[in-house]
């Protein structure tokens, strides 16, 4: 069976995009920061990192780590990065709303969009 | 890890694409409950406390729960109230998606202009600072900034890139050049939710299409994804 172009091209942003954030967030070093903070239980700033979120350790560790990278930039103290988290997040939104659409239409139930939102449904409808 | 998913997603040549009316109903109200007010939040609380703005922050990184579990309160509180019925949800469904594609676009394209007028309302920032990420940034919040700026560089142009390809949008002609333009005045998400949009509305029409062989052959596979849609869209580029 031949292959469409695009069977690679988006394989290939892929690679390209974990390169781009990891290959680069790794090589200068702020991976080992990010670790460095949490292990002392700071924030880039030096303010207290918060540990305790849900009571749920392995949640609150994840947590922990995800506002660890994410304060920073939300801070009222970096404007450059707060406009832009902002920007990032409302321009995700119909992205991440073609993906839950599509997670919940039943002919994907064998695709790896179900991975987002497996739901069972009482009641169902056609779109045809 | 997304874009890997996208490569599944349904082709025109879908006979039939089923979604729940209690979910399709209820899928806005979830996405504004668990995304958009938690994100909301998270900015917001930089005025209370930093424990408090960080326990902001920790709850908008658990959406990709909070959307499903609002999805299913809701659905549960809807469906107790007015249960769907099959044939009249049918019609409403395509109602409920454009509604959602068009708040969502709505949302990306306010955040976008009021981002891009906090850029200009402040001299010491830059479009440039903005979007090119600086690989020698010293502090680490600077680290964190050229991180997103990557990724939200190849998001948009990836999904850009798919959804101008999506067979549908290349045969309805729309203007490359208007959507430049509107890509640079709200942002390239306000272009991808209106072609979404458009999209949505043509796999309604043509789900049961499937043995009109031309049209059959341009979508080709995974959503007109395929080498045919590539050649078009090289022809409408050289026109």
């Amino acid at each position: 069976m031949s292959k469409t172009p695009t069977f690679y091209l988006f394989p290939l942003l892929s690679l390209l995009a974990a390169f781009c954030l990891w290959g680069v967030f790794i090589s200068n070093g702020a991976l080992d920061t990010m670790d460095q903070n949490i292990t002392k239980g700071i924030l880039a700033d030096t303010s207290p990192l918060r540990t305790t979120y849900t009571g749920i350790r392995p949640i609150d560790a994840f947590l922990a780590n995800m506002v660890s990278f994410t304060f920073p930039v939300a801070s009222d103290k970096f404007p450059l990065g707060r406009l832009f988290l902002m920007n990032f997040l409302g321009e995700l939104t119909p992205i991440m709303v073609l993906f839950i659409v599509e997670s919940y239409v039943i002919e994907n139930q064998r695709t790896s969009t179900q991975l987002y939102a497996r739901s069972h449904c009482t009641q169902s409808c056609s779109l045809s | 890890m997304y874009f890997f998913c996208q490569l599944r997603l349904p082709s025109l040549r879908t006979r039939s694409r089923t979604l729940p009316a209690s979910s399709a109903r209820v899928l806005l109200p979830s996405i504004v409950i668990g995304y958009v007010f938690p994100a909301f939040l998270g900015f917001y609380s930089s005025r209370w406390s930093v424990s408090k703005n960080q326990l902001c922050i920790g709850i908008f990184q658990l959406f990709p729960v909070l959307i499903p579990a609002t999805r299913l309160v809701l659905s549960a509180v809807f469906d107790t109230i007015n249960s769907p019925k099959p044939a009249v949800a049918s019609r409403r469904q395509m109602t409920h998606l454009k509604v959602l594609y068009l708040g969502a676009t709505l949302v990306s394209s306010l955040t976008h202009l009021y981002t891009t007028a906090g850029i200009f309302s402040q001299t010491d920032l830059s479009l440039w600072e903005f979007y090119v990420p600086n690989l020698l940034a010293p502090s680490f919040d600077g680290k964190v900034l050229a991180f997103l700026q990557f990724d939200y560089i190849i998001i948009m142009f990836s999904t850009l890139l798919w959804i101008w390809l999506d067979s549908s949008v290349i045969q309805s002609g729309i203007s490359l050049t208007l959507a430049l333009l509107l890509g640079l005045v709200f942002g390239p998400g306000t272009v991808i939710g209106l072609l979404l949009t458009y999209r949505e509305a043509g796999l309604d029409k043509n789900s049961d299409f499937k043995l009109d062989g031309e049209r059959n052959s341009i979508s080709g596979s995974h959503g007109g994804t395929g080498f045919k849609s590539l050649e078009k869209l090289s022809k409408r580029i050289a026109q």
